[in-house]
């Protein structure tokens, strides 16, 4: 009996060593090959940079961090692309201790870590560096008044694209292009109605115009956060009052703003419903294959649009009282505890520089520098390219620098809360089930025990 | 003897237990203990969570009544499916290799690309389904647009992923001894009598197995809320491990997380005890007794 | 003659239950096939096209030279090819000593093994990531393997139980008689005869680790590194995807796994278990 346990226990043992060995000689592999570049002299700092993105982004980062590995022998970074469940994966670092220097970070967990002093603050490198003081102003996240976790990866805003072609055939006058000429809301839906067609070519105009067969629509817009936001603004209502403190989506201009929305789906017709645009495809198929004629959409879509043979426009957005969009995207951040602030500090003056990263000549990024905006070479810089169209100096970058404000995750606290509580009660509003004041003032009750005031 | 080959056949599985499950399963009921917010502090509140979550928190009844709700409906549906397409599969017909390849193929397709295909066959303008009813002249539905056809649709949308339960179930039939069904052919039984009194009793082992895996994976549920639904619409499809996930990576909320996992986790342990209790009642194990 | 006739009208009806049901069931795999081939903007039509015009063989080259899925998957083979053999190995062994071998505790500690299952892996992710820590073991494979040498999951040995229990224990005792012991018990007597069952537990773990995303995702940093898993969510950035690529890839990384289960299906075929022995 004894022996028989003895024999088994050798078995098992030898069965665990061989797996072991097995193992953590793969496991080594790795950090021996990056051993091997240390060369000579100085030890180089090494940093961790971690980063979400689809495989494009992650080639262009790619280059960027071999580029700047080249140039900096003093240090190595070490980027890792994280393709999903990034939440997941930075709380458990963040929990166990095992953070990596650099990273891409959601709004809100951002101004959370940044206001518990988990991130590093960058106040005092903004006097050292221009390249980070001398940014757009809306891009700043600052968890408090006398700090700053710095900016976002790159600029992004709502924008408005449209297909010009089925404008030349409706002989519709196209969008305009500069704030101020931005249509009025009833200009806008007046327009969107003549592009919607149904299957027998009849617009919302015509007697027999067929609401149940829409073939081809005059808009579409996000029903996400983005989609609504600007509108907000534009007609002086927000989420909450000044402080933070006060639900205010009930106010009579969040009203009007969240009806004249839900209309464009179920009043007018002229733009498909949230659950039609389940299964729409992204803002630059639904314009080539004509499913839409102008598309509200973040400038981020830009991109896709270089591969997509189409004549296309863009646009301001139209405007409730003031032409407005908003700033938004996330940002890139430096952990409190990394052993080198400073080398982290060049990387990350370097990750997003225009002149390093060609993702903003492709048209997904925009550059956060004041200079890009009003410089007419460093415009040219990025703009001069097949990707940006030639009204984008106008209807973008004029647009930003004029009428953008920012997104909500940039001040309001306990977003990461508020937002899916918003999200679920609008879901009614955009199916139909209730209009826009009911929907609205039912809302008060669920988010306002989750208001906490604002950043700053 | 057999006690000690009982324990050294046994010892992976139980030092694997003490060594990867219990120390976290215990750190996490710790964890409910607290209010801790990672990044953030870690205070002791007793059951303050707990008591949160069973007075002021909405989220909590509802994604429990819907998980419910789901579960109750997608066992036994499932559990029908699994068996009934085993039975099938396990005739002797001709490219039978084939046919349960095919039935097994649904349970391997990556879910975003499934939920892109349900997406179309749920949408209420173009979608398969509604242009079926209407063209057998009944109305269409909104599906998983509707807060009340929300979860049933996603219910009847599981049973295309019955492949693993149908595959135990095959293999619990290879499993049914041969002289059984001769003995009922030689009292002039048929199909009917063979199945019931043989099939069936020999097959409960197995049921028993999948009973219980279903009880456990349902309540779990949440790949379709994260993939198709997030949630919706109005929170409809607000799933368990859903609001649980949210809260614990996108809130951060771990402590509060942590006392919602408990809670979860007491629900599924009392109904498995519950039917492990009953089994004794209809489970037939020819190991044991007889 | 009404005999066989009925049998063959039975037979016939059984055939078209079969068919039928393929056709739908075969709906998810063909769309994915169909989407491989075809371009975003077809992709999105609706109603939606089943023939792919033209055909873009270019999603299959270009998704299958973006990512290094050479490497990717000899990096999910290592895995797999440690994980399976411990799981098989020592789910046997606890099934068989929960379902035949008499201990004390033996039911206790099988109730506390299954409660592993119930518990929400989100809020024990972190503890557990911590313990790998401590023992060094981050950014490595063992993670993802030692474990499946610890017992390979209540899953597995639940359901080696529950088909172990189903064989007569006259087998045991007359093998015990001619000298035997449980080890050759467990590999002459119930493995053979389990055969089925061991399949089903291989299959799935082999599935179960070619699809895990979470744990390599959570425990590897190196790109180098990572698995297909991890390779194929790369095409769906944070807000937009290569579709046409992202169902290439897929039906690329699905194939082997498809051709994995008609192989090894072959062996849920009676005779191979008590029929033979007993007969």
């Amino acid at each position: 009996m004894v022996a028989y346990r003895r024999k088994w226990l050798v078995w098992f043992t030898a069965v665990c060593l061989l797996v072991a060995t097995a193992c953590s000689g793969n496991g080594s592999s790795g950090a021996e090959g990056g051993e091997g570049e240390a060369g000579s002299g100085k030890e180089p700092v090494r940093l961790k940079f971690m980063y979400w993105g689809s495989a494009f982004e992650k080639q262009a980062m790619e280059n960027m961090v071999e580029a700047f590995n080249k140039s900096h022998p003093d240090i190595v970074v070490q980027a890792e692309h994280v393709p999903g469940d990034y939440a997941a994966k930075i709380n458990t670092l963040m929990a166990t201790n095992e953070l990596p220097d650099i990273a891409y970070l959601s709004e809100p967990l951002s101004m959370k870590w940044g206001a518990e002093g988990r991130l590093l603050d960058m106040k005092p490198y903004m006097e050292l560096y221009p390249q980070l003081a001398e940014r757009l102003e809306q891009t700043y996240y600052n968890p408090a008044p006398d700090k700053t976790l710095g900016t976002n990866t790159a600029v992004e805003i709502i924008t408005l694209y449209y297909n010009k072609d089925l404008f030349e055939e409706a002989g519709v006058a196209p969008p305009p292009t500069k704030g101020e000429n931005a249509w009025t809301w009833d200009e806008f839906v007046e327009t969107a109605k003549k592009l919607t067609k149904d299957n027998n070519g009849n617009t919302p105009f015509d007697p027999g115009f067929n609401p149940n067969s829409i073939v081809q629509y005059g808009v579409s817009f996000p029903t996400w956060i983005g989609g609504w936001y600007p509108f907000l603004l534009s007609n002086g209502g927000d989420i909450t009052n000044d402080d933070g403190t006060q639900y205010t989506l009930d106010s009579p201009e969040a009203i009007e703003v969240f009806q004249k929305l839900q209309d464009l789906m179920y009043v007018h017709h002229v733009a498909p419903t949230a659950t039609q645009q389940q299964n729409m495809p992204a803002t630059n198929v639904r314009l080539q294959t004509k499913k839409v004629a102008m598309a509200i959409d973040g400038q981020w879509a830009l991109l896709d649009f270089a591969s997509t043979k189409m004549n296309f426009g863009m646009g301001v957005l139209p405007k409730f009282k003031e032409p407005k969009t908003i700033v938004l995207g996330s940002p890139t951040v430096i952990f409190a505890n990394t052993a080198h602030p400073d080398e982290a500090i060049r990387f990350y003056l370097y990750h997003n520089d225009p002149k390093q990263v060609d993702l903003y000549a492709k048209g997904l990024w925009m550059p956060l520098e004041e200079k890009y905006y009003t410089d007419p070479a460093e415009i040219a810089y990025w703009t001069d390219n097949e990707a940006h169209p030639p009204e984008y100096k106008d209807a973008v970058i004029d647009f930003t620098l004029n009428y953008a404000g920012r997104s909500p995750m940039y001040f309001l606290k306990n977003m990461a809360e508020i937002e899916p509580v918003i999200n679920a009660a609008l879901d009614k509003l955009w199916t139909n089930k209730e209009p826009a004041e009911k929907v609205l003032r039912d809302l008060k009750q669920e988010v306002q025990p989750l208001l906490q005031g604002k950043y700053q | 003897m057999e006690r000690n080959w009982g324990i050294a056949f046994a010892m992976p599985a139980v030092l694997g237990f003490f060594l990867f499950v219990l120390g976290p399963v215990v750190a996490s009921f710790f964890f409910s203990l607290t209010d801790w917010n990672i990044g953030g502090q870690m205070n002791f509140t007793g059951f303050g969570n707990y008591r949160e979550m069973f007075t002021e928190d909405k989220l909590f009844s509802k994604s429990l009544f819907v998980t419910l709700y789901y579960s109750l409906g997608s066992i036994p549906l499932g559990f029908l499916a699994a068996f009934i397409i085993a039975l099938l599969l396990n005739q002797k017909v001709k490219g039978l290799s084939v046919f349960r390849t095919i039935y097994y193929m649904p349970v391997l397709v990556p879910s975003i690309a499934n939920s892109m295909l349900w997406l179309w066959l749920y949408n209420p303008d173009f979608g398969l389904f509604n242009s079926l009813l209407n063209g057998i002249g009944l109305p269409g539905s909104q599906w998983i647009y509707d807060e009340t056809m929300a979860v049933p649709s996603l219910i009847l949308m599981s049973t295309w992923g019955v492949g693993n339960a149908m595959v135990i179930f095959l293999a619990g039939l290879q499993g049914v001894p041969g002289h059984l069904y001769e003995a009922v052919e030689v009292d002039g039984g048929g199909a009917l009598r063979k199945f019931w009194h043989v099939t069936l009793p020999s097959m409960t082992p197995t049921i028993f197995f999948n009973v219980v895996m279903g009880t456990i994976g349902t309540l779990q549920v949440f790949d379709q809320a994260y993939v198709m639904t997030n949630g919706g619409p109005n929170n409809a499809t607000l799933f368990y491990i859903y609001y649980l996930y949210r809260t614990a990576f996108s809130e951060s909320e771990m402590g509060y997380a942590a006392a919602l996992a408990w809670v979860l986790f007491l629900i599924i342990l009392a109904l498995t005890a519950l039917v492990f209790r009953s089994s004794k009642f209809w489970v037939y194990y020819e190991g044991e007794g007889r | 003659m009404t005999m066989s006739r009925t049998r063959a009208v039975s037979r016939i009806f059984i055939y078209l239950i079969l068919i039928a049901g393929s056709i739908v069931m075969l709906f998810p795999f063909a769309w994915l096939l169909r989407s491989s081939f075809m371009s975003t903007a077809q992709i999105f039509i609706f109603p939606p096209e089943w023939i792919p015009r033209p055909f873009e063989w270019r999603n299959y080259t270009d998704a299958l030279t973006i990512v290094p899925f050479g490497r990717y998957f000899l990096n999910t083979m290592t895995i797999e090819l440690f994980a399976v053999t411990g799981v098989v190995l020592t789910s046997a062994m606890a099934g068989y000593s929960f379902a035949r071998l008499k201990w004390p505790g033996r039911n206790m500690m099988f109730g506390l093994v299954l409660s592993a299952l119930m518990m929400p892996y989100a809020v024990t992710l972190i503890p557990t990531f911590t313990l790998w820590k401590s023992l060094g073991a981050i950014n490595t494979y063992l993670p993802l393997i030692i474990p499946a040498w610890f017992g390979g999951g209540a899953f597995n040995i639940f359901l080696l139980r529950q088909f172990f229990s189903t064989i007569p224990k006259d087998l045991d005792e007359a093998a015990y008689m001619d000298g035997a012991n449980p080890l050759t018990v467990l590999w002459r007597i119930l493995v053979p005869l389990s055969m089925p069952a061991i399949i089903v537990i291989t299959i799935f773990t082999f599935i179960g680790t070619w699809n895990d995303f979470l744990g390599p995702l959570i425990y590897l940093s190196d790109g180098d590194k990572y698995t297909l898993a991890l390779g194929l969510a790369s095409f769906k950035g944070m807000y937009n995807a290569q579709w046409g690529y992202l169902m290439a890839a897929s039906t690329a990384v699905v194939a082997p796994i498809v051709l994995l289960f008609f192989v090894a299906q072959r062996y849920f075929i009676e005779g191979i278990t008590l029929t033979g022995i007993k007969g």
